[in-house]
């Protein structure tokens, strides 16, 4: 039955390539000696739903990184963030609305959250990483592309976490990842998104002052849960599942004690498209 | 091993369209329609998607907000389920 369990999460199986992996560690090595990155980041993104609407959202911003953690991140346009700032202990998301969200930045920089930007995320770990979480991403060499007269090696990259994307990491020949096209399952919606990072200057004298950050006097701070708070919140383990019988799409009901029966085990899987 | 995906609160017709075009096989277990429990609030379902892990006994295993595949499959494995 594990078929349509598969259906769910994705692809998986898929191998690593060795000029994948060569690549792959070449734009880490180079990424981890650059000590300053400055660039303009442009991104899109769409959402497609099951029931055909799409949602398309535009955003510019300018990027300022300094390892260890030092970021600053400011929009221009878009409606995602305004400011995204890294002063080397707190990491600040000051969204529209004059709302922000406060917590502590990693020491390696790992949770300085560029949305799905991976290629200024990699800066700080080298790394591809989906919003700052690793997962076994499957990479394959696909070959060269040339775009707006830079030639790149294009590797395809997929995994599972923190949801199952897949798509393409573009590696310019100073071997740093400038560009990206993804796909990202959310749930039942599948995200498009596109990240190109120009003007890049590797390496420019920037200062730790010149990351002070301090959020607007009148801004309201929001707090956000982590995921281990959500999870605490749930049935705990150990415990005795409800009994649930609820009416089955194919007709009839659907009932967990019916479902139990013969099966080592069972996975109750809630979810909403919204 | 047997997956029940209940939904949330979508209507009848997009968890058909979207069942559909997805081509899912396994058990959709939808809300309301008068049924007797409320699953979602049984289970503390505060954000979607949430996953259950039960043995065969119908104990609960493991749980998470989210699906988090290597955590599952860790899980699974612990019951001898392939």
């Amino acid at each position: 039955m594990g078929v349509s369990l598969l259906a769910l999460i994705g692809t998986r199986g898929a191998r690593a390539d060795e000029k994948a992996d060569a690549l792959l560690k070449e734009v880490e090595t180079t990424s981890k000696a650059m000590k300053t990155l400055t660039a303009d980041l442009s991104m899109s993104q769409k959402a497609k739903t099951p029931d055909g609407k799409e949602q398309s959202m535009k955003m510019v911003a300018s990027l300022k990184l300094k390892k260890p953690n030092l970021a600053r991140i400011e929009f221009t346009q878009g409606e995602f963030a305004k400011t995204i700032a890294s002063d080397g202990k707190n990491l600040f998301t000051l969204m529209p609305g004059n709302r922000y969200q406060k917590t502590k930045v990693d020491a390696d920089g790992k949770n300085i959250d560029t949305l799905w930007a991976a290629p200024a995320a990699m800066f700080f770990s080298g790394r591809f990483t989906l919003m700052g979480v690793e997962s076994k991403a499957a990479t394959t060499y696909v070959g060269k592309q040339t775009i707006e007269g830079t030639e790149y090696d294009v590797v395809q990259v997929s995994g599972t976490k923190p949801f199952a994307y897949s798509g393409k990491l573009y590696i310019a020949p100073d071997k740093l990842a400038t560009r990206l096209d993804l796909e990202v399952g959310v749930g039942a919606q599948k995200i498009q998104v596109d990240a190109v990072l120009t003007n890049i200057k590797k390496n420019v004298p920037l200062t730790e002052a010149g990351f002070a950050y301090a959020p607007p006097k009148d801004a309201v701070v929001l707090e956000v849960p982590s995921l281990e708070e959500f999870n605490k919140k749930l049935l705990p383990v150990g415990s005795a599942a409800p009994r649930f019988a609820l009416s089955a799409l194919s007709g009839g009901k659907v009932e967990l004690a019916e479902v139990l029966k013969g099966k080592k085990a069972v996975l109750v899987n809630f979810w909403f498209y919204g | 091993m047997e997956l029940v995906a209940l939904n949330g609160s979508d209507s009848a017709d997009v968890i058909k369209k979207y069942v559909k075009e997805n081509n899912f096989t396994f058990l959709i277990g939808m809300k309301g329609m008068g049924d007797n429990y409320d699953a979602s609030t049984q289970y503390r379902v505060e954000a979607y998607p949430t996953n259950y892990l039960l043995d065969s006994t119908g104990k609960i295993v493991f749980r998470t907000v989210g699906f988090d595949e290597e955590a599952i499959r860790a899980a699974l494995k612990k019951l001898d389920v392939k």
